[in-house]
């Protein structure tokens, strides 16, 4: 979060990014999946900041390309002078491409994503996740950003999942268990597993409708969640070797949600709780709690299509792609 | 297990809750509070007002349409997600 809050924000570097067309994406697909997408990916990567080294080892930064995937340029700091500096040399190389040269090479064939799974007629939400504020920050912590870092995720609902969410206590049952399991994780300060199912020590809503002015349909949700488990796995990043280590989250969560005829127009859902333990990559070992800690669900802008990055824990299937076409 | 907002920090966040449980989970905290600390301020979200496109080929198909050259932004885990 650091680095988008520094470098993305910074005027001089958005006046720069006006020339480009920026895309996100989640490196380690890119460097193991099959599909023409990822197969470009590793052809131009080669050339950048990380090429050449394992396979095993991560791509991750910023890489400025043609459309068809000709390598201009790519860096891995937050630094703001070199950020600039690679900037204007990846529009350099660009501007020196004459203009067949800039379009060349073959638009991707389509490689169907979760994100093409977008629940168009379910709900699509955004989930945040920060520490809750206490005294007892450790003197370890480095710098300001640990205290104030937050992350966030999406949770999506099928059409037939929202059908249900108002009524039957079935789907409130599953949907809780999805929410604790996945999104019990820590990762306030960096990436963190989903817990698997059997984890799960609690996880329930109960919907019941509130009094609302006029015709809005209003429910309180209420519920509770715990999760806990024991395994082995490092806690430092590759800095310490795979140990026996606990985690888990456990606390109530509380909010309303309203619905305008079939449409839910508000979805405000706080779960506060006390966390425990560490894992890989989330940045816990010198502070594994219990500290308390916040997960908050609200509705996704409209425009938000990113896929829940662990939708793969979801049990939705696939569909067929077989009739798929190129753009 | 038992939770102890009491022994925490709240000046900032009047969670109402003294001691809470699985057997009682009190009906009254302030959720609204927690959802307005746990929710980032604007300063904190100034990245997210960029036209990001959310995948590789997205941006390769949208950098084709305007010739522009494309910025791909790739982190362990979905930059605009979970990273």
């Amino acid at each position: 979060m650091i680095d988008r809050q520094l470098v993305w924000s910074n005027p001089e570097v958005q006046a720069k990014l006006a020339s480009f067309v920026l895309a996100a994406d989640e490196v380690w697909s890119l460097q193991h999946r099959e599909s023409p997408e990822a197969r470009l990916f590793r052809q131009f990567a080669e050339e950048g900041h990380y090429g050449r080294r394992s396979q095993s080892l991560t791509r991750q930064g910023i890489y400025a390309v043609t459309p068809g995937g000709h390598f201009l340029g790519s860096w891995n700091t937050r630094y703001l002078p070199k950020v600039l500096e690679e900037l204007d040399q990846a529009l350099e190389r660009w501007e020196q491409l004459d203009p067949q040269e800039r379009l060349a090479g073959e638009a991707l064939s389509v490689d169907w994503r979760w994100s093409d799974a977008y629940p168009e007629k379910g709900l699509a939400l955004l989930v945040t996740t920060r520490d809750m504020p206490r005294d007892d920050l450790p003197e370890t912590m480095r710098g300001e950003w640990r205290r104030t870092a937050w992350n966030q995720d999406r949770f999506w609902i099928s059409e037939q999942e929202l059908a249900g969410l108002r009524s039957d206590p079935k789907v409130q049952q599953s949907l809780a268990q999805r929410f604790v399991r996945v999104h019990g994780r820590d990762n306030a300060r960096g990436q963190s597993p989903g817990y698997p199912r059997k984890a799960v020590q609690e996880a329930r809503w109960t919907l019941v409708r509130i009094p609302a002015d006029d015709d809005r349909e209003v429910y309180r949700v209420q519920g509770y969640g715990a999760v806990e488990e024991t395994g082995r796995w490092r806690i430092n990043d590759r800095h310490d070797e795979p140990a026996t280590h606990t985690r888990s989250f456990a606390g109530p969560m509380l909010g309303e949600i309203e619905f305008e005829g079939e449409r839910c127009v508000r979805f405000e859902l706080a779960w506060v709780g006390e966390r425990q333990g560490a894992t890989q990559y989330n940045g816990r070992a010198d502070d594994p709690g219990p500290a308390p800690m916040g997960v908050v669900m609200t509705l996704a802008p409209a425009h938000d299509r990113v896929a829940p990055s662990m939708i793969g824990q979801y049990g939705w299937k696939r569909p067929s792609v077989e009739h798929a076409v190129p753009d | 297990m038992s939770l102890h907002f009491c022994s925490l920090s709240l000046t900032a966040l009047p969670l109402l809750a003294s001691t809470v449980s699985q057997e009682e989970t009190p009906e009254v905290w302030d959720w609204r509070a927690a959802i307005e600390h746990v929710l980032p301020e604007p300063s904190e979200t100034a990245w997210m007002g960029l036209p990001w496109e959310p995948s590789l080929r997205a941006g390769l198909v949208a950098g084709r349409q305007q010739s522009k050259p494309v910025l791909l932004w790739a982190m362990n885990g979905h930059p605009l997600a979970s990273t």
